[in-house]
């Protein structure tokens, strides 16, 4: 195994003669020359490596294209004495089809600049070279330049390889569109002929000549680019023979389209809809049933009170709507990608809001209104009739209501989230403003309660029944934190649940203080303890179920992955794209009455549909730019593209198996 | 209509695949192939449906691939991937007359003396091959898994080309063919699975 680590091929010519600073290395000859003016103690001075190569031969540039590789050298200088990194001149195209390099032909000058110090008693040196001179075929070469600095011969041709280093940044715009990099710069004369070179480290292909439209002196370079994480781009631009340097962030272009284009007064109607049927989604149903119920049971009461609770709930709605919208606008300023729904994607939430479930499932079925147990709990004194009852309802019917998306809403929210803040706030309160429609309406018609059902025994069976589909959505939130952490960190929420219903049971029925207090310190311990030690892991193992699940071909999908879109459509195959997440409990009934359906199946498979599916579980700033591309800002979306369609279609929130068939087909 | 556009888009497509290097996607089926073996033999990758298979661009003339087989770094990689029951297929898609093409009898002694571990030495002399894959290096690597889909393009480490290969010890290099196995082995999804390849050009 153990090998000697000599490089057989690696041609090491050593040359004693110490004087003679031009050295053979086979294919090429090497020296070292600088400019003409004098060596002046305390002052610095352009060298350059020169390379001759023999004809028809080349070298590398930093970044070499599609193989090989750059010069590297390295200095042993007297002391004081300190020289620049390879100051890189604009490269050429060197093609050799179908792959392309980029470096220099027969010739090329790498300049340093040299500092000279004030004062220096040895001026000798060495340089390491290693190269890379190539035809058709590579040889890797090497040498030491060994020699005196001063004596360094004066060239002119150092002059014209200066020349050739880029300098100039020009201004330049780059974005993406359909996996292309468009690079658009400002230039005032004619352009013969343009190419750019990128840095290395891109995932750009090197193609053999860039696209170009030369209009109104606006230059757009197609190339295409496979790395759809990349921020930035650098490299050299060169117009004309004459390199110029590009280092730009890439914009990532939306999709426009007018198919999906709304205005801000659309956004705020469908933001007011929206917030209207939110009442009605599955995981805010059972909280608004209790404020419903709340207010059948002030049928005899006097219309102030009436109109206070609805305000105090209103009030409570609109905060919590605006405090999400505040949050937003600030992650989104401070750089992050985010969108409805975001909150769900850190465990730490999903796992409070399975204890804020359990908690009212419990208050449900042990107690008459939540008001009462929160004061109680809290041993708040509350002379106010638990107007901040009404407060918290509002506060807790939005915050579990963030799984759900109405139909309506993805459109508005869309557009919010696009916006500057001062279209996002409006959208959001528009959005408030529909979800407490209902109770506003009770507030200026008090009489209105007297239409709804007359309070009774049924209404104490019915609230106790509704601690049932809290119990489902609790159970439903531990799994999305089962999927989002591990198994022992679900264990410790599983013991937060116990706990909890411990110190419920001791709060509402013991008499003792210290015994009480003494639980619930306890308690507090049996969790924080744990979860401080797992926190790390749990963080690890979230990172790796990140990690798509594209290696497993035998599921019915296909791994979404950016750009999937347009490699279909030049493959003109239809697909749906699934956009969801596990704790979005809209596309969870969706899978249920839509996707899951034989008929659904077969028909994609009939007609050769891709299925793909988009899985927002966790933070993925990939999938928030594509929801934002369709200007979406959360889950679930459905993308429909079949050939022949301009554009792809986008299909109702709330779907079944008749809604979905009807609509790709 | 709509048939003849299709035949038009496929043919068109056909004729692209010869000119230009394409660039197979990762999660996506791989292309199919079918070449002779050193042998003589017809091998083409459906006869390993069921297995993971590995290509390896080679051309024994590349002074990459050489350092590479010279310190046995590469041999060590296949027998990681055979013992793992892998499949390493080396293709050769080097020209006739340009470096690295080889006949039968070359590539049979060349396995001898060089104690390879590749299930098979393919010739692609053509180059139809190296183009569907866009095999732009000697070595280049990819990575099918069982049911024929593409799951690793790339370098076969880290180290990167140019001058400073030569001078870098190939053990201290991070070895991506070798954890893309060992996260398949272990049924994790593989880190990189994209890399940039380096070496010589492959000789079409």
């Amino acid at each position: 195994m153990r090998l000697p680590n000599h490089l057989t091929f690696l041609f090491v010519i050593f040359l004693g003669c110490l004087q003679s600073s031009e050295i053979d290395i086979g294919h090429a000859k090497l020296s070292l020359i600088k400019d003409h003016s004098s060596f002046i103690p305390g002052t610095s001075i352009n060298v350059g490596l020169k390379i001759e190569m023999d004809e028809g031969w080349h070298t590398y540039w930093k970044n070499p294209g599609d193989s090989g590789g750059p010069i590297e050298i390295s200095w042993d200088l007297p002391d004081g004495f300190s020289a620049s990194d390879i100051q890189w001149p604009t490269p050429e195209r060197i093609p050799y089809p179908p792959l392309m390099t980029y470096g220099y032909e027969d010739f090329v000058i790498f300049p340093f600049v040299l500092s000279i110090p004030d004062n220096y008693e040895d001026d000798s040196f060495s340089l390491n070279v290693d190269l890379l001179v190539c035809a058709d075929v590579c040889i890797p070469e090497s040498g030491i330049i060994i020699d005196n600095l001063e004596n360094t011969q004066s060239d002119d041709d150092i002059y014209l390889w200066l020349q050739k280093i880029p300098k100039e940044v020009i201004d330049s715009y780059a974005y993406l569109e359909n996996q292309s990099l468009f690079l658009d710069v400002t230039f005032d004369q004619i352009i013969k002929d343009i190419y750019f070179f990128p840095d290395k480290g891109s995932f750009l292909n090197f193609p053999d000549k860039n696209e170009f439209n030369n209009d109104l002196n606006k230059i757009t370079i197609q190339t295409f680019l496979n790395d759809p994480l990349k921020q930035n781009i650098q490299g050299v631009l060169k117009i004309n023979n004459i390199g110029y340097l590009v280092d730009t962030t890439i914009e990532t272009e939306i999709i426009s389209s007018s198919s999906l284009e709304i205005t801000f007064l659309i956004a705020l109607i469908f933001a007011f809809i929206g917030g209207l049927i939110l009442n009605l989604m599955p995981c805010v149903f059972p909280v608004i049933s209790l404020k419903v119920l709340s207010f059948v049971s002030m049928g005899g009461d006097s219309h102030d009170k009436i109109r206070k609770h609805a305000y105090a709930f209103s009030a409570g709605v609109l905060f919590t709507f605006l405090t999400f919208a505040v949050s937003i606008i600030l992650l989104k300023q401070a750089g992050y990608l985010i969108g409805w729904g975001y909150q769900l994607q850190s465990p730490a939430v999903v796992g409070f809001l399975s204890l804020l479930m359990v908690f009212l499932a419990l208050v449900l079925i042990t107690e008459n209104s939540i008001g009462d147990s929160l004061t109680k709990l809290g041993n708040i004194q509350n002379n106010n009739d638990s107007y901040l009852s009404s407060l918290f309802t509002g506060i807790l019917a939005v915050v579990v209501a963030s799984p759900c998306t109405a139909p309506f809403m993805g459109a508005a929210l869309g557009y919010a989230f696009l916006q500057p803040a001062n279209e996002t706030i409006p959208v959001f309160i528009s959005l408030s403003a529909g979800f407490s429609f209902p109770y506003v309406l009770l507030a200026i018609f008090p009489d209105l309660i007297a239409k709804l059902p007359k309070p009774g025994k049924w209404m104490k069976s019915l609230k106790e029944f509704f601690a049932f589909p809290m119990l489902a959505t609790a159970i439903w939130l531990l799994w999305v934190f089962a999927l989002q952490t591990s198994v022992n960190t679900t264990l410790i929420l599983l013991i937060g649940w116990l706990l909890l219903g411990l110190n419920f049971w001791s709060f509402l029925n013991l008499q003792n203080k210290l015994i009480k207090i003494f639980i619930f310190i306890i308690s507090i311990m049996g969790v924080t303890l744990p979860s401080l030690s797992i926190s790390d892991n749990a963080v690890n193992e979230i990172n790796q179920s990140l990690i798509p699940e594209s290696n497993q071909p035998n599921q019915n999908y296909t791994s979404w992955y950016p750009g999937i879109e347009n490699d279909l459509q030049e493959k003109n195959t239809a697909y749906f794209i699934n956009f969801t997440a596990a704790w979005c409990i809209t596309c969870q009934t969706n899978e249920l009455t839509a996707f899951s359906k034989k008929t659904f199946k077969n028909y994609i498979v009939e007609n050769n549909i891709t299925y793909i599916k988009a899985d927002w579980t966790n933070r993925n700033d990939q999938i928030s730019e594509a929801l934002l591309s369709y200007k979406r800002s959360g889950v679930p979306l459905y993308v429909y593209w079949k050939p022949g369609l301009e554009e792809p279609q986008i299909l109702p929130e709330i779907l079944n198996d008749t809604i979905l068939l009807g609509a790709i087909k | 209509m709509k048939k003849l556009i299709a035949i038009f888009l496929l043919t068109s497509f056909h004729v692209n695949s010869e000119m230009v290097l394409n660039d197979p996607v990762i999660g996506k089926k791989a292309p199919e192939f079918s070449l002779n073996n050193e042998f003589d033999k017809k091998i083409s990758l459906l006869d390993f449906a069921g297995k993971y298979v590995i290509l390896e661009w080679t051309n024994h003339e590349c002074p990459y691939v050489k350092r590479h087989y010279d310190e046995k770094n590469m041999q060590t990689t296949q027998k990681f991937a055979k013992e793992r029951d892998f499949i390493w297929l080396s293709i050769i898609s080097s020209a006739p007359g340009k470096q690295g093409f080889i006949d039968t009898s070359t590539a049979n002694a060349l396995m001898k003396q060089r104690n390879s571990h590749e299930d098979h030495m393919l010739f692609d002399e053509k180059g139809v091959v190296g183009r569907l894959y866009g095999a732009k290096t000697t070595p280049h690597m990819f990575i099918i898994d069982p049911e024929g889909y593409l799951i690793y393009k790339g370098g076969i480490d880290d180290i990167g080309g140019g001058a400073k290969f030569f001078r870098t010890n190939l053990k201290l290099a991070n070895n991506y063919i070798n954890s893309a196995i060992e996260s398949i082995v272990n049924k994790q999804n593989i880190v990189s699975d994209v890399t940039i390849p380096y070496g010589c050009s492959v000789k079409y």
